[in-house]
């Protein structure tokens, strides 16, 4: 959506949508780690012990980023934080084993998205 | 084939007649080829060199100021027809001599824009300025993101989203409870749905 944006329709649009991307993907990282914690209560693991996992799938992502694939890295990854997160719920709800891989691999790439938007804020304040 | 006509008659013998009308006939035919063979047309295309019969020069001037003429009327021939087929769209039509010769070969002339040309060289500099604008602002955001992490950078970003998302569930803004599933209520006024034939709570049971 930003690379689809006109610049000069109005200034503060990038801003708003930059924003409004990084509350929804702090709120969604809340909950997915709330999710965690009671899961870990629940099945007997640690969260912490999924934390290193998650900043590694993300250094991953963040290494790789290019803007000039089709989709680039940033569109491609929030594609997979939506199905990583649907699988998640799923999973949650079938009481699987598999829950806290796909909310460690939800969490990473809501991560990912979060240090975009703050880069991007981040860009357009120092310009 | 007057030469031959021309051969003496006064001989008497049948070999010096014989003699006499074969050399006329020599003559006549080097005249021929020379007439044939010295001028040669330049071009073959209809109307313009080999329409014109050629003719004899009387010198080797002549025959080269003739020369001249014609390879000038077919090179201006040739870009004549190089000029009708490249000409812009806005020009053609106004050709009136133009519209009987049809684009055989290469390109078809582009079709004519009711925007000016000045309008049209603005819009496309402001889109490239805006296409640049946007592509340099992501550029710059994605060489941020190809710097060199580390773990201790990538949590306290992890550390920093969730502070957020957790003061966003705290504030009224942000606390959006989901109801469990088989209790949820779109219309939220406890059954009473805005649509005409939805069915009611009471109706229901």
């Amino acid at each position: 959506m930003l690379q689809a944006l006109p610049q000069p329709a109005d200034g503060d649009l990038p801003d708003q949508l930059l924003k409004l991307a990084q509350r929804n993907v702090a709120d969604a990282l809340h909950a997915c780690e709330r999710a965690l914690k009671l899961g870990a209560a629940e099945r007997g693991y640690n969260t912490d012990e999924w934390l290193p996992t998650v900043y590694d799938i993300a250094w991953q992502l963040l290494r790789s980023a290019r803007l000039d694939t089709e989709p680039p890295t940033i569109a491609h990854t929030t594609q997979e934080e939506i199905s990583w997160l649907s699988r998640a719920i799923a999973e949650l709800d079938e009481d699987s084993e598999e829950v806290p891989t796909s909310l460690a691999e939800t969490l990473s790439r809501l991560l990912v998205v979060w240090i975009f938007t703050d880069a991007a804020l981040g860009n357009r304040e120092a310009g | 084939m007057n030469d031959l006509a021309a051969a003496p008659a006064s001989a008497s013998s049948g070999a010096e007649l014989g003699d006499a009308r074969r050399g006329a006939r020599r003559v006549a035919l080097r005249r021929a080829v020379t007439t044939t063979d010295g001028f040669r047309p330049v071009s073959r295309v209809p109307g313009i060199g080999a329409s014109a019969e050629p003719t004899r020069p009387s010198s080797s001037s002549a025959r080269a100021a003739t020369l001249s003429r014609r390879v000038k009327r077919d090179r201006e021939y040739v870009e004549r027809r190089r000029r009708i087929v490249r000409c812009s769209g806005e020009l053609l039509p106004r050709l009136e001599w133009a519209r009987a010769i049809p684009v055989r070969y290469g390109p078809s002339p582009p079709p004519t824009s009711p925007i000016p040309s000045n309008q049209r060289r603005e819009r496309r500099a402001a889109a490239s300025r805006v296409m640049l604008l946007a592509v340099i602002d992501l550029g710059d955001t994605y060489r941020r993101l190809a710097r060199p992490w580390t773990p201790e950078d990538l949590a306290a970003h992890y550390d920093r989203a969730s502070q957020h998302g957790l003061r966003r569930a705290a504030s009224p803004e942000g606390a959006r409870p989901i109801p469990p599933a088989g209790q949820g209520d779109p219309a939220g006024r406890n059954g009473q749905h805005d649509h005409p034939h939805a069915p009611s709570v009471a109706a229901a049971s």
